[in-house]
């Protein structure tokens, strides 16, 4: 028994602070999909589980709730078998009831009772599937009195949080720890946390087939499961079906060499134009330093798909020679001592030594900008 | 440099050659009218030192003479650090220009031109700028515009300055920056620090508050959605459960249940009813038959009591009737005994009268002679009262006539008196020998008289002397005397009298009448007589005394008074008779409460008597009737038919009555009842809620449904994910212009405080110079310096300063000209000494405050030479200094 475990897929998750990088990161998450089918078909796995949160809200667009099942149909020869999540909760009326007024496609199985649905002839599938947002009770107890036919492997497909476990997921909906051994699951497949997460040798999350934050799973994947005989310890093994790799990094730097050296170790990452990145730079640097920064960083940004600079915590440390770049003496040079003094003064808050700081940066800027115009 | 003299020759209104005399060290004044020409001189001067000789520039043609082809001469005298210079100039014809020094020419035209600008230092580096001379040669017109040196100008009083403090490191470099900030800044905010339209805050915070309002509208419409979801749910769940068909079919079998057995109820109970109708009418049979065998005993016995009633009524009346026969004896024996005592009382009371009218008849023969004698003295009182009244009729004299007579007697005495006052004095002294009368009375003595009339004297017969008043006095007095004895007369002829003594006598008489009459009147009011004319009570009192004799003759005519009883006869016998009066009324009411009684015993007797007849008639009448119904003969068969009837009718009752108690022991109760018919109400109206309910929520169901669809098919939730994702964007948009505009604010805050700082710096030698002028005018006042030695405002009695385009003209001006007074003295302790001119200033000082001026420009004239055009004489009267003569 082969089959693909995936999860949280949330299709129509919005990308707004990307800018015009939004669509690309939407379309991927669609990507992510046909990427699933194509190893299903490599690997010769007639099932994908889909763990919840196929969709990111409750209330898609027309064009949203058909793009997935759309892309689902094209791989005809696949089973793919969905449950509602705490994104995509089943109510009345709601997101299935659409989904299935727009007529589901024939290899598409929408599990929206907990109830038994054959895998074939070699399995049960038991699932557990949402109707509302946050769910007090565990909703895969169910599955510990589910009878199934003796010799049939038995699989569970439930979207909550482990209860006790690290804390990875977005809704209170508990699944107890023991559950697949208490339910004598062969597998029990979980959607919710972001990242690939083995909890037991019969416990998985499958983690996001597209990444979609920072701190979280860099790359997209899902697991390949494959399971022997019934009480057999599955096979897990993790597929790259991500396309973008989300990182963040916190760098220290001091001096201008420090920054020539992050320049580099950026600049030396894989998969450069497909990489998101947050960078946190925290320290202090010259003025001069501190000035080019900016534009280091937009050089490298350039490159990337994304770069997110965070220099929130970035002061400035002037040196006498950026004292001199500014002026030798007179006012603009006691001004500059000024907001010096102010950007290390203690007694002012962290919000105003940092204007002082920002002040004297753009002090720096002007006048060299003004120095420019200057020179013949 | 100071001026010593200028000469000009067709300038202006000075077409021949004319000198301004009296030039000298410290304050110069030159007091002249309009249009006296000090314009032109001030302008004069200038052009002599700062133009080029062969210029033909505008201003210079201006100067030019109207009317004359002279050329424009102008010459002026100065000394220059020791040396005495006189620069000559010609321009427009025969341009020319001479430069000597200690009076030796030593340079010309151009070269003059030149030499002159050197020597003065307003030409460097072949830059010519009049520079501390323009700063301090104050134009007509200009005097109250603060000075805004020229580049040479502002290079001259920073030289003054770098001498002391210095300059002002990076100014320039500071300005720039604080330039393109306020440039930067002005796109974020306004000078009210406010975000700017269309600036990057401001577009910013209105992005930012539109899609916020987008995200809420779209929350709420989502919340919406939730809303109507889970309500959804709940109808859903309802509608489940009502349309549940074992439910409906549970409910079904209970009400048709229910139903049939309160049909059966209802049947049981109509049933009832008949059972017990039947009941209600063997009841009602029985009753009758019982009532009516009741009644026939009940009349047996009334006609054995009856017939026993009769006999008792009639013996009952025998008795009466005996009774009644002695009760009407009595009441004749009462009848005669009350008739004889009757007729003695008659007889008592008709004695009683006569006695009591004799009595009467004695009383009224006093009063009568009493009202006799009474009617005597009215009589004659009456008589007396009217002689006396026709007396007084008579005698009409009253006071009013007796003041008239003393009146005129008065008068005439006033008269004579008069007359003999004004009349000539007739005076006779007799000799011894001599016999001598007057008006033929001997005169014995010596006299002396008034001539009031004509006098006679004669004198011893030898001669007759007539002495006469005038005329006209005489007949005066005469007619006077004349007019009063004419009123005596017609007052005394009205009386009736002769004289005066007559007439006084009548009146004495009259009061003796009137005294009577009041007597007379006293005495009549003594008799009890009050009206005016007493002949009524004469009248009354007379028919009094006739009525008396008239009664007196009614009832004793014929008899002799004397036979009559005495009084004291009358009151024993009149005793005698109230005594037996009073023993003769109590038999007689004795015999009255005999009559009453026998009379109310008879009256209750025929009353009895008459009752008993009455029932007696009534029983017999009753009993008639009675024997009609229930004869004696048949009595017994009747009321044994009777007996029978009712045993029937019992028997029918008793089994009805039993047939229903059977019948009412299983039908059920009308409480039961009651309840099955609420239970079948409660069922049906259950079954109808239900089938309506069904239908409502069926209703609400594809309502919300609707909503649900219409809001859920347009992205909702996607779109406010989206949004809240824009929202925080936007906010942090607005935050980082926010920060920056606060960065450039601070930015500028620190720079403008340190380039203040050294701008103060840089202006304190100016303000040093200027304190003790400003101190002339403005005690205690600070001025704020601005760039380019501009005045920004002016500190009085605060720490608040006043902007100085607001302060007023005269103070804009008296400040400008101090100003100028403090650089002149800043440029002259720099080795500068160059003189200033104010051409017509301080247009706008009150009297005070320009004498204050004065002290100002005096300060300044104690070390440099000061020139001051004006044209109001007296007002500059008391600047004091050196007056200057144009000739």
């Amino acid at each position: 028994m082969r089959f693909i475990h995936t999860a949280d897929w949330q299709i129509g998750k919005p990308f707004r602070n990307f800018g015009d990088k939004e669509a690309v990161l939407r379309q991927a998450r669609l990507t992510a999909i046909e990427t699933i089918g194509k190893l299903a078909q490599r690997e010769n796995a007639g099932h994908v589980l889909v763990a919840g949160d196929l969709y990111d809200t409750e209330q898609p667009s027309a064009k949203t709730l058909l793009e997935p099942l759309e892309r689902m149909r094209a791989f005809s020869g696949v089973s793919w078998h969905v449950i509602p999540g705490n994104h995509d909760p089943h109510r009345g009326n709601g997101l299935w009831d659409r989904v299935t007024a727009q007529g589901i496609p024939a290899n598409v199985h929408l599990h929206l009772a907990p109830e038994p649905a054959a895998l074939g002839d070699a399995a049960m599938l038991l699932p557990a599937p949402l109707r509302r947002k946050s769910e007090v009770n565990d909703l895969t107890e169910w599955m510990d009195s589910a009878a199934t036919r003796e010799g049939l492997i038995r699989i569970g497909l439930a979207h909550g949080s482990i209860t006790g476990f690290e804390q990875g997921g977005e809704a209170n909906n508990p699944v107890a720890p023991g559950r697949a051994r208490r339910a004598g699951l062969d597998y029990l497949a979980l959607g919710d946390w972001h990242r690939t997460m083995k909890v037991g040798d019969r416990t998985w999350y499958a983690g996001t087939p597209e990444a979609d934050r920072f701190h979280s799973q860099d790359v997209g994947q899902v697991l390949l499961v494959e399971i022997a005989a019934p009480g057999a310890v599955p096979v897990v093994s993790p597929l790259r079906t991500g396309t973008y790799r989300w990182t963040a990094r916190s760098e220290h730097v001091t001096s201008t060499e420090d920054i020539d050296a992050l320049e580099a170790r950026l600049r030396a990452e894989p998969d450069l134009s497909t990489t998101l990145m947050r960078l946190s730079l925290e320290g202090a640097l010259p003025l001069a330093a501190r000035a080019g920064a900016g534009q280091r960083l937009a050089q490298i940004e350039a490159a990337m798909f994304w770069l997110e600079s965070d220099l929130e915590d970035l002061s400035v440390r002037p040196t006498p020679e950026d004292f001199e770049r500014i002026d030798f003496q007179g006012v603009l040079r006691e001004a500059a001592g000024t907001l010096q003094e102010m950007a290390a003064n203690p007694s002012l808050s962290e919000v105003e030594r940092h204007r002082a700081g920002e002040a004297l940066v753009q002090m720096f800027l002007m006048t060299r900008a003004s120095q420019a115009e200057r020179a013949p | 440099m100071k001026l010593l003299h200028v000469k000009v020759e067709g300038v202006g209104r000075f077409g021949t050659p004319t000198v301004l005399q009296g030039l000298g060290p410290g304050v110069n004044i030159l007091s002249a009218a309009n249009e006296a020409g000090k314009s032109t001189l001030f302008r004069a001067i200038r052009t002599c030192l700062f133009e080029r000789y062969d210029t033909k520039n505008k201003d210079v043609k201006q100067l030019a003479t109207d009317g004359l082809a002279l050329p424009v001469s102008m010459t002026l005298g100065f000394e220059h650090e020791g040396q005495t210079y006189e620069l000559s100039k010609s321009f427009l014809r025969s341009a020319s220009a001479t430069l000597s020094k200690g009076g030796v020419v030593f340079a010309k035209n151009r070269d003059a031109d030149e030499q002159v600008w050197e020597i003065l230092g307003i030409k460097q580096d072949g830059k010519f700028d009049p520079a501390a001379y323009g700063l301090l040669w104050v134009e007509q017109g200009q005097s109250f515009a603060v000075p805004e040196p020229t580049e040479g100008a502002a290079s001259v009083l920073n030289s003054a300055i770098q001498q002391e403090v210095g300059t002002l490191v990076g100014g320039e470099r500071a300005r720039h920056l604080l330039k393109d900030l306020a440039e930067e800044l002005k796109t974020y905010l306004t000078d009210g620090n406010k975000p700017r339209k269309g600036g990057p805050l401001y577009e910013a915070q209105v992005h930012f508050e539109s899609i916020e309002q987008q995200r809420i509208d779209a929350e709420r419409r989502l919340a919406e959605l939730d809303s109507n979801l889970d309500k959804l749910s709940g109808l859903r769940a309802d509608w489940a459960r009502l349309a549940d068909k074992a439910e409906a079919d549970r409910l079904t079998s209970e009400l048709n249940e229910a139903t049939k057995l309160l049909n059966d109820g209802e049947d049981s109970v109509k049933s009832l009813e008949r059972f017990i109708t039947d009941e209600a009418q063997a009841l009602s049979l029985r009753e009758a038959q019982k009532s009516k065998l009741e009644s026939l005993r009940k009349l047996s016995q009334r006609i054995d009591g009856t017939r026993r009633r009769l006999t008792q009524v009639k013996e009952s009346l025998t008795t009466q009737h005996e009774q009644s026969e002695k009760a009407r004896t009595a009441t004749a024996e009462a009848l005669a005994e009350r008739k004889r005592i009757d007729g003695e009382i008659e007889t008592i009371e008709s004695r009683n009268t006569l006695l009591q009218r004799i009595a009467d008849a004695a009383q009224k023969q006093d009063k009568r002679q009493d009202l006799a004698g009474k009617l005597d003295r009215l009589v004659s009182l009456n008589e007396r009262l009217k002689a006396s009244d026709a007396a007084l009729a008579a005698n009409g004299v009253d006071e009013n006539a007796i003041k008239a007579l003393d009146a005129i007697e008065r008068d005439m005495e006033t008269i004579s008196l008069r007359s003999v006052a004004a009349a000539a004095r007739l005076q006779i002294s007799l000799k011894q020998s001599a016999n001598i009368t007057l008006n033929g009375v001997e005169v014995t003595e010596d006299t002396v008289r008034a001539v009031t009339g004509p006098m006679t004297v004669d004198v011893g017969g030898l001669a007759t002397i007539t002495v006469s008043p005038p005329a006209a006095s005489l007949e005066a007095s005469e007619a006077a005397l004349a007019e009063q004895r004419r009123k005596i007369k017609v007052l005394l002829d009205r009386h009736g009298v002769a004289d005066g003594d007559s007439l006084r006598r009548l009146r004495l008489a009259r009061v003796t009448l009137e005294l009577q009459e009041r007597d007379l009147r006293a005495e009549r009011m003594a008799l009890g007589i009050k009206e005016a004319s007493p002949a009524a009570e004469i009248a009354r009192l007379d028919t009094a005394v006739r009525q008396i004799d008239a009664e007196m003759l009614q009832h004793f005519e014929g008899q002799d008074p004397a036979t009559l009883p005495s009084p004291d006869e009358i009151a024993a016998e009149r005793s005698s008779l109230h005594e037996r009066l009073g023993s003769l009324r109590t038999a007689r009411a004795r015999c009255a409460g005999v009559l009453d009684a026998q009379n109310a015993i008879l009256s209750g007797l025929q009353k009895a008597i008459g009752e008993l007849n009455g029932e007696a008639r009534v029983i017999a009448a009753q009993l008639d009737a009675d024997l009609t119904t229930l004869p004696d003969a048949m009595r017994h068969e009747i009321l044994a038919a009777a007996e029978r009837d009712f045993e029937d009718k019992l028997a029918v009752h008793r089994v009805k009555s039993l047939l229903l108690d059977e019948k009412r022991a299983n039908v059920p109760t009308p409480d039961e009842i009651d309840k099955r018919r609420n239970r079948v109400a409660r069922l049906g109206s259950a079954m109808a809620n239900r089938t309506a309910s069904i239908d409502a929520l069926r209703e609400q169901i594809a309502r919300l449904e609707g909503q649900v669809q219409s809001a859920g098919g347009d992205g909702l939730g996607e779109k406010l994910t989206g949004l809240a994702t824009e929202s925080a964007m936007a906010r942090r948009e607005v935050e980082r212009h926010a920060e920056r505009a606060a960065t450039l604010q601070l930015l500028r805050k620190v720079v403008e405080d340190a380039y203040n700082t050294r701008r103060e710096e840089l202006t304190a030698p100016l303000r040093r110079h200027l304190k003790p002028f400003l101190g002339d005018v403005f005690a205690r006042a600070e001025l704020e310096l601005g760039d380019g030695f501009s005045v920004s405002g002016l500190k009085r009695s605060g720490p608040e300063s006043e902007i100085f385009d607001k302060l007023s003209r005269g103070t804009q001006e008296q400040i400008a000209v101090l100003v100028r007074l403090a650089m002149g003295a800043m440029i002259r302790e720099k080795g500068h000494d160059v003189p200033i001119i104010l051409d017509d200033a301080l247009v706008f000082s009150d009297d005070a405050r320009i004498e204050q001026m004065f002290d100002a420009i005096n300060r300044a004239g104690r070390n440099q030479q000061v020139i001051v055009f004006t044209c109001r004489a007296r007002s500059f009267a008391s600047l004091g200094g050196q007056q200057l003569r144009i000739s």
